[in-house]
């Protein structure tokens, strides 16, 4: 094909028993650009990048690095071929050094048997320098930093294996703004050296920032590649979900009533949030807008008092509460959409009812029973009105794609019967189907009287669902945007400190 | 986050340092017994104390790896028997009979490696199994019998016997060496350091492509290489072996546990030291002798142990409880705690 | 275009499920086709003795002792914390504590020692479900500090009951009350132990298919965070769970010193290990979360029937050690390997 590619997949397939998970893809990327690769949940992109980063020895096709057949079938040979992996999930071990974390596995030797400690110092900190934290001390181990300097640490740690090939898989989901513009110049500096890198995001803003071609990928297969500049917004989600963008986002709705049914005054925990002050009404979807890290989750897992608070009080209708467990919350009318799914959102190896039923055991119990088949009925309920497929309640939950577990994990919540709730990341990972289906699940259930805070990176989705935006930043709220004033522009430059609804001091 | 540095008594100083201060404890209540700092005392109890701490070696080493090594127990045992064995019945000279007797423990750790790593047995179940399945074997071979050296006086005096103007035997000193041994390979060594990394985060070796079983499986082979070569000697040393050595008292296994805990290896993996853990078994050793009740050394043992594992449990609670902490929040409540 | 609303992700999709209902039954109840094969080859191996009363009632009662302590101790692997180290001396306590309080009837007596048990597993369930220490390392250690405390307060010697009780006529009815319990036949054929351990194991069925407590379990087993965050008292949950393993092995344990004439502090050495191979057995999956009690009921027949044939070829304690050993490590590769089958992300 084309010159200078330094990498060039022809024909990948890869299959899993039962499922065609890529089918026949091509995909190339050139010395010196950024690539990015879009598709929902389900695509195949991830797959086609573990076909990269020799996870499978498996997949048929051709992977040809610099014009060379290379056969990756182990993540060794992946790495020997130039090939460095930035996953989402950091790889470093928390208990030991960052040091050694970045050299492990290429410790250098003083000789045959020993390592010299010294050079590894110097070593890691030219690594550290690369991403731009020079003044941080290699000796400390990895549980001593923040989380945003350990997603550069990792980063770091891929380029100490001078790859040719750079894959960054939704790199700036635990960074600041700052963060994300010191990566991308960082990113920018690699580029002008020869590095390929292909940048895997769900944000499309980034991807016009940083970007100078993209790939689409649906249904495992290969829609279109162009370059950025002759795309847009509207082109993309097109060819990403295969249908005009007027299904994206429904027309809002007006049953917000003054009544308050949750207030939070001086809610403060040292070192995650200090004295937040915000109210929710009843039919209302408040969204809580900021850059990751700003401590919202943190302020939902206050309330549901699964950290503790030292300061502040929580009002739940107009009564003053200290939930004494998780439990004790939902009890109150709280619940609580966790992050993950995977992690501790959702039972994976168990079925779609025990799930489903998770929340509610206590309260359906008849003494010391419970019988969950008992409960079909309600489960089928669930799973139907959030459009699981397939809906069969005896699956287990690790069968469905993604975007069917989120919905899973949403039936669950729906089917606690709870008068208020968190949902944190709602849609995050989640094809655009999915998300669609859950954005009705949540403007049908504040439409019920209920109330929701909606915790959200993902802008459009403020602005499509909410009703009212505070905006936290740095563990403080800085400001609040009525419903007229939300638009991704206002709610991003107020998450970044800036703009008209954010108050001084 | 760094701890800020407290005056004073530092709880993470002596917590870190613990074996040797456990030492002291013990040294410091033998002033008050008879005969405790004799040159004959020091010899037997560090002599009789010395196949144990091969055992602790071995374990210790596993669990820093993030697994736990059962057999250590047995795999010493038989290669005790088939040290002695293999003279009797033989007559080779006595460094073959070692060298055979502690590739018997190589064998046995080569399978443990095997079935962790790739048959994905927890390490504790599978070595549960192993310890029965050497268990067994041992009896096979020596259908019960109790072996001694018989009138092979010679290199069991060597052992016994002191060197230079230290009042420990050689046996002890062999012990010793083997430990600074060991220690020098997890410090100074990319094995050793491989070996830290997989107890600490198996993903993080695994994803920076170092070979998580070979290291395993080496951590393992090493671990009941020691076991086998320590139980060899202690044949020799004491001039007996029977497949109930260890049965009445604490059970050795429990011992090596034990002050692998208390010396200060972290039950998480990733952590620890094997010289701690040699300390902790010397301290140990000097406390049977100062207690020659076996239900109260049990007791006393147990206690510290509970313990230590109480302490480092709530400690990873606290931890837990309070990861994530943004630095500039921190320094707002710093200042406005100050007001 | 494929229809976006009717396509199922599943197509693209790369988990796969082993979920088909043939394929349940059979990890449920595949361990009873075990359990018949094994009866044939008993039979052949001990040239037609098998079916004996003797030796069926031999089988029984090695198994009813494995039997009480493996329904309890069900719970702790289902929990997702793979054994209870502590089964040894909750069993020897339990059996100590028991003849100690002979003289207070025998009733009072089988409350102590059953209390006693009840007391160790709440501990546990309090490190291991409020702390979440490691369950291994701690159950471990806390069983040598029992050790210790049972050795000390009863300076490491044996008890027997008709020496503990007094020479009263109560309290010799009583100790004597408290032998026959190992040695008493319903209908003159069936041994109370093995009609107790059954009583057990319904009662373990109940508790584990039919009770909220049994679907928090699930829950827990599979993911301690999960449980968590579905509002599920884990603390409580697990208190309860490892009360449970810590009264039943102190049945086994009083049934034992019962059945030996003798309460001591090596009363239960080995039973950890051979409670966990029958229950892991039985299919109930060392990771948590899965499993049934029927299949560990299959899993204890399985392992009392082995041991019999076992036996019936000649083999000594020591050698039966060689092939117990090689049949756990067996049973547990399968354990694991039918896990991943089944699809556990």
């Amino acid at each position: 094909m084309a010159e200078g590619c330094a990498l060039e997949m022809r024909g990948i397939s890869k299959r899993f028993p039962g499922t065609l998970a890529v089918d026949k893809v091509d995909f190339s990327v050139k010395h010196g650009e950024i690539h990015a690769l879009l598709g929902e949940n389900g695509a195949g992109k991830s797959t086609l990048m573990k076909v990269l980063a020799g996870l499978y020895h498996d997949y048929t096709g051709d992977i040809l690095i610099d014009g060379v057949k290379k056969d990756l079938f182990s993540p060794s040979l992946s790495k020997e071929a130039g090939i460095g992996m930035v996953y989402q999930e950091l790889s470093l071990a928390r208990r030991i050094s960052i040091c050694e974390n970045l050299l492990v596995g290429r410790l250098p030797k003083k000789n045959a048997l020993f390592i010299d400690r010294k050079k590894a110092v110097g070593q890691s900190r030219e690594l550290l320098a690369r991403v731009g934290l020079e003044t941080l001390d290699p000796t400390l181990d990895v549980s001593e930093v923040s989380q945003c300097d350990a997603q550069l640490i990792e980063i770091a740690k891929v380029l100490g294996a001078s790859p040719s090939i750079l894959v960054m898989d939704e790199p700036t989901s635990a960074l600041s703004s700052e963060e994300v513009q010191r990566l991308f110049s960082i990113l920018r500096a690699l580029k002008e050296q020869g590095l390929a890198i292909v940048y895997i995001s769900h944000h499309l803003a980034e991807i016009f920032e940083i970007a100078d071609m993209v790939t689409v990928m649906r249904d495992g297969r290969l829609v279109d590649t162009f370059p950025v500049s002759e795309t847009n917004t509207a082109m993309l989600v097109e060819k990403m979900v295969g249908e005009p963008i007027q299904t994206f986002y429904a027309e809002g709705h007006e049953t917000v009533s003054r009544e308050e049914v949750l207030r939070v005054e001086d809610y403060t925990r040292w070192g995650f949030f200090h004295h937040v002050n915000f109210s929710l009404h009843r039919g209302e979807i408040l969204a809580i807008c900021g850059l990751a890290g700003a401590g919202r989750t943190e302020i939902a897992r206050a309330i549901m008092s699964a950290d503790p608070v030292d300061r502040g009080k929580l009002f739940v209708h107009d009564r003053e509460v200290r939930f004494k467990s998780f439990g004790d919350a939902i009890r109150g009318g709280v619940g609580y959409l966790t992050e993950d799914r995977k992690v501790v959102g959702l039972a994976l190896p168990q079925s779609v009812r025990d799930n489903v039923l998770s929340c509610v055991i206590d309260k359906y119990r008849k003494g010391i029973l419970f019988d969950p088949d008992k409960h079909r009925g309600l489960v089928k309920k669930q799973i139907e009105e959030m459009a699981v497929t397939p809906d069969d309640p005896d699956r287990q939950v690790n069968s469905f794609s993604g975007g069917n577990q989120q919905k899973i994990l949403m039936a669950k919540w729906l089917a606690a019967d709870v008068d208020i709730l968190i949902l944190d990341e709602p849609t995050r990972g989640v094809d655009v189907s999915a998300k669609a289906t859950i954005h009705n699940a949540v403007r049908r259930f504040a439409q019920q009287g209920k109330s929701v805070i909606l915790l959200s990176s993902d802008l459009p989705e403020i602005v499509g669902l909410c009703d009212r935006a505070v905006v936290l930043r740095e563990g403080h709220l800085i400001g609040e945007i009525p419903k007229a004033g939300i638009s991704e522009k206002s709610l991003l430059m107020a998450a970044n400190g800036e703009g008209e609804y954010v108050h001084a001091g | 986050m760094k701890n800020e540095k407290k005056p004073g008594l530092n709880l993470n100083f002596i917590n870190t340092n613990r074996s040797y201060f456990f030492l002291l404890l013990i040294l410091f209540c033998g002033l008050f017994a008879k005969n405790f700092f004799s040159a004959y005392n020091i010899c037997a109890v560090t002599g009789n104390g010395s196949l144990v701490i091969y055992l602790g070696l071995g374990f210790t080493l596993c669990l820093i790896a993030g697994h736990m090594d059962l057999t250590v127990m047995y795999v010493s045992t038989f290669a005790s028997l088939l040290c002695l064995g293999l003279r009797a019945s033989s007559g080779l000279p006595w460094a073959v009979c070692i060298l055979l007797a502690t590739l018997s423990g190589t064998l046995v750790g080569l399978v443990n490696g095997i079935l962790v790593t790739k048959f994905k047995i927890h390490s504790f179940i599978a070595t549960l199994g192993m310890q029965f399945v050497v268990k067994g074997a041992m009896y096979i071979y020596t259908g019960g019998a109790e072996l001694s050296i018989g009138r092979d006086y010679a290199l069991n005096e060597a052992l016994n016997g002191t060197v230079g103007p230290l009042p420990v035997s050689l046996f002890f000193l062999i012990t010793t060496a083997v430990t600074f041994l060991l220690m020098a390979v997890l410090r100074y060594t990319a094995f050793g350091r491989n070996l830290c990394m997989i107890g600490g985060s198996l993903e993080t070796a695994w994803l920076a492509g170092v070979n998580s079983s070979l290291v395993t499986t080496m951590t393992f082979i090493i671990s009941s290489t020691i076991c086998a070569f320590g139980g060899a000697l202690n044949g020799i040393y004491s001039g007996s072996a029977s497949i109930t050595m260890g049965e009445k008292g604490i059970s050795p296994l429990m011992i090596a546990l034990t002050a692998a805990i208390i010396g200060g290896t972290s039950i998480y993996g990733g952590k620890g030291s094997v010289v701690w853990t040699w300390v902790a078994l010397v301290a140990i050793a000097f406390l049977k002798s100062l207690c020659k009740k076996t239900e109260l050394q049990v007791l006393v043992i147990a206690a510290i142990l509970i313990v230590c594992i109480f302490y480092e449990t709530l400690a990873k609670y606290h931890r837990d409880r309070v990861v994530g902490t943004r630095p500039n929040l921190r320094l707002e409540y710093l200042n406005e705690s100050r007001k | 275009m494929p229809d976006k609303k009717a396509a199922t992700p599943q197509n693209t999709d790369a988990r796969h499920s082993d979920s088909s209902a043939f394929s349940r039954i059979f990890n449920k109840l595949g361990i009873y086709v075990v359990v018949i094969l094994l009866i044939l080859l008993g039979m052949a191996v001990s040239g037609g003795q098998f079916f004996t009363s003797g030796n069926i009632q031999s089988i029984l009662e090695a198994v009813a002792l494995i039997g009480m302590v493996a329904s309890g101790l069900i719970f702790v692997t289902y929990s997702g914390n793979m054994t209870d180290m502590c089964i040894p001396m909750e069993m020897a306590f339990a059996g100590m504590m028991t003849v100690q309080c002979i003289n207070f009837g025998f009733w009072a007596a089988l409350l102590a020692g059953i209390l006693t048990g009840a007391l160790i597993g709440l501990i546990n369930g309090f490190m291991i479900g409020k702390l979440r220490a490691n369950p291994i390392i701690w159950t471990w250690g806390f069983n040598l500090l029992l050790s210790g405390i049972v050795r000390v307060v009863w300076g490491g010697k044996q008890l027997y009951a008709d020496t503990v009780a007094e020479s009263t006529d109560f309290a010799q009815r009583s100790a004597e009350q408290f032998y026959s319990i190992s040695r008493t036949y319903i209908g003159g054929i069936i041994s109370l132990m093995a009609i107790v351990m059954i009583v057990m194991f319904a009662i373990a069925w109940f508790i584990h298919a039919k009770t909220a407590f049994g679907q928090k379990l699930k829950i827990i087993g599979t993911n301690y965070d999960v449980a968590r965050f579905s509002g599920i008292n884990c603390t409580g949950t697990l208190v309860l769970t490892y009360v449970l393993c810590g009264v039943s092995s102190a049945c086994g344990g009083i049934f034992y010193a019962a059945l030996r004439k003798t309460a001591s502090y090596e009363n239960g050495t080995g039973y950890d290990f051979s409670c966990l191979t029958a229950v892991l057995l039985g299919g109930v999956l060392l990771s948590g979360g899965k499993g049934s009690v029927v299949g560990a009921f299959g899993g204890v027949i399985a392992y009392g029937i082995l041991n019999n044939i076992l036996s019936w070829v000649g083999l000594g304690t020591y050698e039966k050690y060689l092939v117990q050993g090689i049949v756990f490590l067996f049973i547990v590769w399968l354990n694991t390997y039918s896990n991943r089958k089944l699809g556990k992300a």
